[in-house]
């Protein structure tokens, strides 16, 4: 197990230079010039100005150095600052907890609805509820999610009042449902199109037959046969899925107005701000990688196949 | 509709006055009494200042509140007025001297000087502070010191800033220009206190001002800002005790939260909602216009636009009138001229190849030997955009005959650099908004031949030398020069006017009125609070 772990933590490695130099890359070659940008539309920056901030930010210098500059900063701690001179890492640190109780909440309600769904289509396959949350599910992954997050904040903000239209000031959980729902709806679907199949591979597999030969009760084949198994595969996905939901929220922060960590890199790069979408995107990176490595781990753990492959 | 706004805000004003004699009336008589607009405040959206030192933001609704400049705009005329000065005067428009108000206070309670401006110009005139409003000091002598081309700057301070009195100092330009007090009135001339300089990151995010109302949280990017009436202001008092200032990413979602009454004022409306707006907040709107000019560029180094009636065929082909009504809902004005009518020295209609005349159009086209090939239109992608260009690439069709009619949309920044570098190779879009409500903020940058806006390459010697002879003289006396200018300019057509953009203010019930201003949301002191 611990030449696994080691193994495996050897490979995040390379794939964290990979990814970061990736994002770096993207967002430097971004078209546009991002001292201008900070001209505002009135291209008025002075040219002393112009080249105080290139210089400030080594923009002059090669991508190489600049990325090498980056990550030798990085490795000390230090995320840098943005062409605003605002210290990225303070950016991260006030927009984190108001992205994790989003994504935490958009990541309970794909547990707390994905699963059940799925097992209540996979108990009544080709019935009615196997074609409804077919139906149901085919439509969420559909309709795009600011459509479901514009029409939400609509009908349940403005119309019918239940919910703040945007913001964070009404605090915890009555800010976040609305918003988390529509985050959570297309891993909802997901999740719950997983459980069924899952869970309908399984009841027909050889050990629940035997089990079901020796009249254990239906109830108790299903919940401590078939779905226990089932859910590995869940599990691996929801995983994976609470690293995502972390950095998919951009849309959703700049539309519900949170001040999250989705809604900074929404602005900065509106404002062309590189600084700031690498240093959140490299923090999602290392989220991502580490819930990962938590995932495999668990999963070489539950299945022991896995770790010798 | 330019009178029924300016009638609107003058009919707050009056009921504004009524309302303060009253409540005053009320305080009076009732000892104890907690007064009308005592606990009143409002919460307004807002973009996301960044910054919120006045020279280094673009910021403008919360600075207006947060820092007031010497000069400040009048509502009615769009003219400059004392504000933080008591009067800004120059015999040769070359050397200004600036008398302050007496009295004044910073939030912090030091006394605002002389030395409070020169300090904060100094600071923003130097090119290593990069500021971003540094390139507003230009005009003022000893800028070019605090900015070198190379190397380091030898000094921190600009000769042309002298102090005669803790109330009085000279400002020397190095050439003469009668707009000096216009400039004034840019957020980047406020004052500074010396606990500024302490920290000046820190005030950057809490500053400590000298207007009419004070910062009570430190500015965080994306989180409201609230702010609190400073009482011992010696200026026009506010109405509301506090503002909060909302940043929003989305206007969509601030103009929802208006909707669902958690916002009193949404600036600008969204322009895709304009349609629906008067049925949401019946009567609880207003439009600004704001001094800007939409306009195409023509890109004059490419051969095929040498020939004047060319360029004029292309103007008399679209249909303004029809372009601002269908394309933009009626959020702007045909644009006949340089600069809108609410801008001094504007002259409505001087642009004679500024209508729709497709007959005309066809003829001078036709005159110039016609047009053959493929029609580029460039565009940035700015929500609705592509209509933009699509409804002229239809006129250029149907009137002229140009079939081949291709766009190329790209980021603002790709499109500023496309434009930059010359490289189109047809009509550009472009969006000029100008400092102040003044012809010569239009003509200077966009058609002298140093204009920072020239992105045509136009140049006529003739016109620069009239802007520069114009911009020498009193304001009253340069205006003839700059309509000369502009009479000179439409001979050559170098760009095409296509509109000016309107703003739109929504309210909530909870505000009277808001008045609606030269360079956008009006002054917010004005506000009522129901």
């Amino acid at each position: 197990m611990a030449g696994y772990i080691f193994k495996r933590l050897l490979q995040v490695i390379p794939v964290f230079l990979g990814t970061t130099f990736l994002i770096f890359v993207v967002v430097y070659a971004l078209p546009g010039d991002p001292i201008a940008a900070l001209g505002g539309g009135k291209q008025h920056l002075s040219p002393s100005v112009y080249n105080e901030l290139r210089q400030r930010y080594n923009l002059d210098d090669p991508l190489l150095v600049q990325y090498g500059k980056y990550m030798l900063n990085l490795f000390q701690g230090n995320f840098g600052t943005d062409f605003q001179g605002h210290e990225v890492s303070a950016i991260i640190a006030r927009n984190w907890p108001t992205s994790i109780m989003l994504g935490a909440t958009a990541w309970a309600m794909q547990v707390i609805v994905g699963i059940p769904l799925g097992v209540w289509a996979a108990l009544n396959r080709g019935r009615f509820p196997d074609h409804l949350v077919g139906i149901v599910t085919t439509l969420a992954f559909a309709v795009p999610v600011f459509v479901v997050a514009y029409v939400s904040q609509i009908v349940f903000g403005v119309q019918l009042k239940w919910f703040p239209v945007a913001g964070v000031s009404a605090g915890w959980p009555v800010a976040f449902i609305v918003p988390a729902a529509a985050l959570a709806i297309m891993g909802l679907a997901a999740t719950a199109r997983l459980t069924r199949s899952s869970l309908i591979e399984n009841l027909q597999s050889d050990y629940v037959r035997t089990a079901i030969a020796k009249g254990m009760p239906r109830r108790r084949v299903v919940t401590n046969h078939a779905l226990r198994n089932s859910l590995i595969p869940v599990v691996t996905f929801l995983g994976i899925e609470f690293g995502a939901l972390m950095g998919g929220a951009i849309i959703i922060e700049g539309i519900f107005n949170l001040p999250g960590l989705g809604n900074q890199i929404f602005l900065a790069i509106g404002q062309q701000n590189g600084p700031t979408v690498v240093g959140i995107s490299t923090l999602l990176v290392i989220v991502f990688l580490v819930v990962n490595l938590l995932v495999d781990v668990l999963y070489a753990y539950l299945d022991p196949r896995i770790r010798h492959a | 509709m330019k009178y029924a706004t300016k009638r609107r805000s003058r009919v707050a004003l009056a009921a504004g006055g009524a309302a303060l004699a009253l409540s005053l009336l009320v305080g009076c008589s009732v000892p104890g009494a907690g007064s009308g607009d005592g606990s009143s405040s409002f919460k307004i959206s807002m973009y996301d200042p960044v910054n919120l030192t006045p020279a280094n933001t673009w910021d403008y609704n919360l600075s207006k509140m947060l820092f007031t400049t010497p000069m400040d705009l009048d509502a009615e005329t769009g003219e400059p007025v004392p504000a933080a000065a008591k009067s800004v005067e120059s015999d040769d428009q070359l050397t200004w001297t600036i008398t302050l108000q007496d009295g004044w206070k910073f939030h912090n309670g030091e006394p605002v000087t002389s030395a409070s401006f020169i300090r904060a110009w100094n600071a923003a005139a130097l090119g290593k502070n990069a500021w971003l409003q540094n390139g507003s000091f230009n005009k003022i002598a000893g800028y070019a010191d605090l900015n070198p081309a190379e190397g380091e700057a030898t000094t921190t301070e600009l000769s042309g800033l002298t102090e005669v009195s803790e109330t009085e100092f000279t400002v020397t330009l190095t050439e003469p220009f009668g707009l000096f007090p216009y400039l004034l009135t840019s957020n980047a001339f406020a004052p500074m206190p010396e606990a500024a300089f302490e920290d000046i990151d820190g005030f950057g995010k809490k500053p400590i001002g000298n207007g009419p109302y004070s910062i009570d949280n430190a500015y965080e990017p994306n989180q409201p800002v609230d702010v609190t009436r400073f009482d011992e202001y010696q200026g026009k008092a506010g109405n509301a005790e506090k503002i909060t200032f909302v940043p929003y990413q989305s206007q969509d979602t601030a103009f929802n939260d208006l909707l669902a009454g958690n916002l009193d004022i949404v600036y600008p409306v969204p322009p895709d909602r304009l349609a629906e707006v008067d049925g949401l907040v019946d009567g609880r709107t207003a439009v600004s216009k704001i001094p800007n000019l939409n306009y195409l560029g023509l890109p004059l180094w490419d051969e095929r636009f040498a020939d004047v009636k060319v360029r004029q065929a292309l103007s008399l082909a679209i249909d303004r009138d029809a372009f601002t009504e269908k394309i933009l809902n009626g959020a702007g004005a045909p644009a006949s001229s340089i600069a809108p009518d609410t801008v001094v020295g504007a002259q409505e209609g001087v642009c004679d190849a500024c209508t729709y005349d497709p007959e005309r159009a066809k003829q001078l086209l036709e005159e110039a030997g016609g047009w053959s090939g493929e029609m580029v239109l460039y565009g940035d992608q700015y929500a609705g955009r592509d209509q933009e260009l699509q409804a002229m690439a239809n006129q250029f069709k149907k009137v002229l005959g140009i079939d081949d009619v291709t766009f190329e949309l790209s980021s603002y920044a790709k499109h500023a650099e496309i434009v930059d570098a010359k490289q189109a190779q047809g009509p550009f879009q472009l969006y000029m908004g100008a400092y102040y409500p003044h012809v010569s903020d239009f003509l200077g940058p966009l058609v002298t031949t140093d204009g920072y806006g020239n992105k045509t390459g136009y140049s006529n010697p003739k016109v620069d030398e009239l802007v520069a002879q114009a911009n020498a003289l009193p304001v009253e006396e340069g205006l003839p020069l700059f309509e000369e200018a502009e009479r000179l300019l439409w001979e050559d057509q170098p760009i095409i006017p296509l509109y000016y953009g309107y703003y739109t203010a929504a309210w909530s019930e909870n505000v009277k009125s808001v008045p609606v201003g030269f360079s956008g949301l009006g002054d917010l002191r004005d506000v009522q609070v129901n």
